[in-house]
This record gives structure tokens, C-alpha cells and sequence, in this order.
């Protein structure tokens, strides 16, 4: 007989699209009140599938590019590792913003829905997580990509294949990495909900553990968090993987009044954009 | 229809304060006054803490069985199986006894109970034990010959795990507050029950969206009932 188990829960895919949107997009959306200036060249703006491969269970994901794709193999690129909910129309104006860090167009921007959100084929998982992230690094590579020049991005949910790829890739490892509202581990949610010491194994059998994976990572690290997080919280959450890296570089950016999903808008584009980019060139 | 971002939140909330709760608080107290010597009981009680869904405010359906022995006037010994948890793969059972401290065969008809239990947790996925010691305190006052009777309480868990796996169990203790009402018959006794549990922890800025008094711990509602013998 089988068990209830709450796996499940970490994701929260909206599949009900027959396309994406992007700004032509009506729902709500992550920070909605990005200026009309950050708009991204459409001729630059590919929709693609990639197939995935979890351990024998394929799937066909989608994913965004933004930028010249004939100029991977020169570009920097972000890559770009969504949070938890719907698909990459929420998600959009990140990217816009992204892809206007340092200027328009300056770095290239790759974002996919993982399996199970959006148009992307098959059913969320963890190790899903990790294969459809790597399949956009293998797509990157292919394209000319270099690890020197691929930035790693995750944001929530997005953290832990975005840690978890930086500290352990057979592909590209990349030259930096970027985490925004990172959970401590599926055990450190629990633990952090319910005041006690209670195995995660108790409520799902997830494996994801940002704060141990962080300590793998030797590459330069970036944390952006708000002081204000309602959802994953400054204090038990982001700031264990902060402390536990042990790479060459590291910098904490917490915005006193951000929650969970508005840190660029309350800390300002363009002071975020300026973070980013410091970061990047450094 | 679009979705509102919230919304996904709340699926995700709604799933883990399922779990949260699932071993701290899943059973009404059943148990207020002693048993007779001798006396047993067999009881079962469904309820939990409040949470939203699909707009409506609604207990989390947790189960339990339990069973009781009256080894004096005076004591009580306790104990209960979660059968919810089991459904999780997780075995959650408690042994304890009551105590009357003061009788309430007075003019007034207001007694006082204590209680200690010891919690037991062992998951089959990872081998997983956790324990927990318990202790709480009844008064009651029984009304119409002891057939009716309203209580209240606290009652309050410990951490026993050491030096602390994570920050947040730096949290020593897990106190509840409870109120009841007990209908009593010769053969059976129905609780009906209402707790405000870890009053002390403010419920923001963390992955559940608790339903408590303000913005402090969570509120639960419980119905249980016990047959004697």
C-alpha cells in the first residue's frame, strides 16, 4: 500500500495554456510593475523544445532564449532557473529584466519550464528538476557555450537545481552563481513551520538540501533576499546556505522591506540590475 | 481563468500545515477525569487545526485511536495510535497517565487533573525516531450529576533533539491551550474541543498560513469520543 506523501506540494504547475504569452500575458504576474523601457527585441526572443532525460523518463520541455543565439558561443548568458509556480508567462518580466541588466541585450537570458509546467511534457520531480535544467546546459553547449561565461540563476524553487548544478555538472559548470529567496531543504520548510525537530522524511521523500549542496559550490555566490519573506524566511532559510558556502566569494543583498517575490522591485531595477551586474563583472 | 499568484502559495501551504500538525496536535485531550479502578475505554477522535480551503474554513481530518485503564480512582494510564500518521508512513503512538490532583466530589464540583505522556515517532523511510514528552492540566466542573462537564487547560510538548538540526528547533517547548465541553453517559463519553496551539510562535513569515488568533500560533477543533467498560 502506498503513502501519502507531500512531494508534490514543492510544485505548483499551471499546465492550462495553449501557448505562452509572454506580454501579451493578462494574469498576474512576478513584478508587475516593470517599466514599458525594459522590453527585450522580439527577432531576439526563441521559443524551443528541448527533450529531457531523467534517468530513462524523457520529456519535452520548453524554454526561452533571449538574445542572438548565433552568439552563444561568444555571449555571457544567464540561465535562468524559475521558482514554483504556473509557467514561464509569470515569469517573464524577470527575464526582461535580466536581459537588460548592463543594458539591453548585453547577456544572453535562458529560462525553461520544467516537466509538467507549462507546455513542457511529463510530471514534476525533483530529479526532474536537475534533468531539465541539464538538458539546457547540454542546448547551451552545443551552442558554443563556454562554463567561463554562463551565469547560474535560480530563484526559489529554482535554487536547488541552480545549487545542486553548480556544485556537481559533467556539462558546463558555470563561472558564477546567483540565488534569490533560497530555501535551506525540504527537512528546514518543515522544521521551520513547525518549531520542532521533525524529520522531513516524516512528510515527503525529497532530497533537496540547498544548504548542504552550497557547501560543493567553488565558484563566486550572490544571495539576494528579503528581510520580509513571508514565505521562505531571511533568517532560517536563505541565510544557512549563505553561511555554509565556503567558496572564494560571497555577497548578501537583503532588502529590508522585500518579501518573497518582489525583491528587484522593492530594492529598485535598477539598483538590482547594478547588483547583478557588479557581481557579473567582478 | 488566470490563476492569482497567491493561490499557489496556498497549495503549497495547505499541503505542509496538513503535515505540520499531523504529530503535534492531532487528538482532543478524551481523557479529563480519572476512570474508575478497574475501568477501561476505547476511544477514537477526529480533528485538527483549521485551515482554509476553497475558501472555507475547515479542520484537518485527523484520526486517532486510543485506549485507557483505570489502574486507581486516581490514575489513569493513556494511550493512543495516530492512525493518520500511519497513512504517511510514519508510526505515532503515546503512552502517559492522568492523575486527579483535586477531587471533584466538592460542593462546587470543580476538580483538577495533571497528565505526562511520551510521544513516539518512527517513520519506515528513514528510520527516523523522535520523541516527546508531554504535560498538561485539566480543571473541569462537572454539571446535572456528572453527566455534562466543561473544561479547560494547557498542556505543553518538549523538544528533545539536541543541539539543534536546524534553527528553528532551538524552540524549547510547544504549549496548547483547550477548552471542552464532555457529555457524559454511563457507557460513552463525547469531547468536543477547541485548542489554541503554540500561541507563543507567530505565525508569519513562514511556509504555512496559519489560522490562529491574530497573527500567533494556530487554532484546532476536535471531536472524539470513548466507550467504557
Amino acid at each position: 500500500m502506498s503513502c501519502l506523501r507531500l512531494d508534490d506540494n514543492l510544485f505548483n504547475p499551471d499546465k492550462e495554456i495553449n501557448s505562452y504569452q509572454l506580454n501579451d500575458f493578462k494574469g498576474e504576474r512576478e513584478i508587475s510593475d516593470l517599466p514599458s523601457s525594459y522590453v527585450v527585441d522580439k527577432n531576439l526572443t526563441s521559443i524551443f523544445t528541448l527533450e529531457s532525460n531523467d534517468n530513462g523518463d524523457k520529456a519535452r520541455i520548453y524554454a526561452i532564449y533571449v538574445g542572438d543565439k548565433n552568439r552563444i558561443s561568444t555571449d555571457t548568458v544567464i540561465l535562468y532557473c524559475h521558482g514554483n509556480k504556473a509557467n514561464m508567462d509569470v515569469y517573464w518580466n524577470r527575464v526582461k529584466l535580466l536581459a537588460n541588466v548592463g543594458g539591453k541585450h548585453r547577456y544572453g537570458v535562458l529560462m525553461m519550464d520544467y516537466r509538467g509546467y507549462g507546455l513542457s511534457e511529463g510530471k514534476p520531480s525533483e530529479s526532474g528538476l536537475y534533468a531539465d535544467v541539464k538538458s539546457c546546459l547540454q542546448w547551451l553547449k552545443e551552442n558554443g557555450m563556454s562554463g567561463s561565461r554562463l551565469i547560474m540563476y535560480g530563484y526559489s524553487l529554482g535554487c536547488a537545481p541552480a545549487t545542486r548544478l553548480c556544485a556537481q555538472n559533467d556539462i558546463l559548470e558555470p563561472s558564477k552563481l546567483i540565488l534569490e529567496a533560497p530555501f535551506a531543504s525540504a527537512e528546514a520548510m518543515i522544521q521551520d513551520a513547525s518549531k520542532f525537530s521533525l524529520p522531513g522524511s516524516y512528510f515527503v521523500n525529497l532530497e533537496v538540501n540547498n544548504a548542504e549542496q552550497i557547501r560543493e559550490v567553488d565558484v563566486p555566490f550572490c544571495w539576494l533576499h528579503g528581510e520580509e519573506d513571508d514565505f521562505l524566511s531571511r533568517k532560517y532559510q536563505g541565510q544557512r546556505v549563505y553561511d555554509n558556502y565556503k567558496g572564494p566569494w560571497k555577497e548578501a543583498h537583503i532588502d529590508p522591506k522585500a518579501v518573497h517575490n518582489d525583491i528587484p522591485s522593492k530594492m529598485g531595477f535598477q539598483n538590482y540590475s547594478k547588483v547583478l551586474l557588479d557581481f557579473i563583472l567582478r | 481563468m488566470e490563476r492569482p499568484l497567491k493561490s499557489y502559495y496556498i497549495l503549497i501551504l495547505n499541503g505542509l500545515l496538513w503535515a505540520i500538525f499531523l504529530l503535534q496536535s492531532c487528538s482532543p485531550i478524551i481523557h479529563v477525569k480519572p476512570l474508575k479502578t478497574k475501568q477501561m475505554a476505547i476511544s477514537a477522535s477526529l480533528g485538527g487545526p483549521l485551515i482554509k480551503f476553497s475558501g472555507l474554513v475547515i479542520p484537518v481530518p485527523m484520526t486517532n485511536l486510543g485506549f485507557a485503564y483505570g489502574l486507581t480512582n486516581k490514575t489513569t494510564i493513556t494511550s493512543n495510535v495516530g492512525t493518520t500518521s500511519l497513512a504517511f508512513g510514519v508510526g505515532q503512538m503515546d503512552l502517559g497517565f492522568l492523575r486527579e490532583i483535586i477531587s471533584s466530589e466538592n460542593k462546587s464540583k470543580i476538580g483538577i487533573s495533571g497528565f505526562a505522556k511520551t510521544h513516539f515517532f518512527l517513520d519506515k523511510w528513514k528510520s527516523q525516531f523522535r520523541w516527546y514528552p508531554e504535560l498538561g492540566i485539566n480543571v473541569f466542573k462537572e454539571f446535572k450529576e456528572g453527566k455534562n462537564m466543561i473544561y479547560a487547560g494547557a498542556s505543553t510538548w518538549f523538544e528533545t533533539k539536541f543541539p539543534a538540526e536546524t534553527s528553528t528547533s532551538k524552540n524549547v517547548w510547544m504549549p496548547m491551550f483547550h477548552v471542552g465541553f464532555q457529555k457524559r453517559t454511563e457507557k460513552w463519553n463525547f469531547n468536543y474541543e477547541l485548542k489554541w496551539i503554540a500561541p507563543q510562535m507567530n505565525n508569519e513569515k513562514i511556509v504555512v498560513d496559519y489560522i490562529g488568533i491574530g497573527s500567533q500560533g494556530t487554532l484546532g477543533i476536535y471531536f472524539g469520543l470513548s466507550r467504557k467498560f
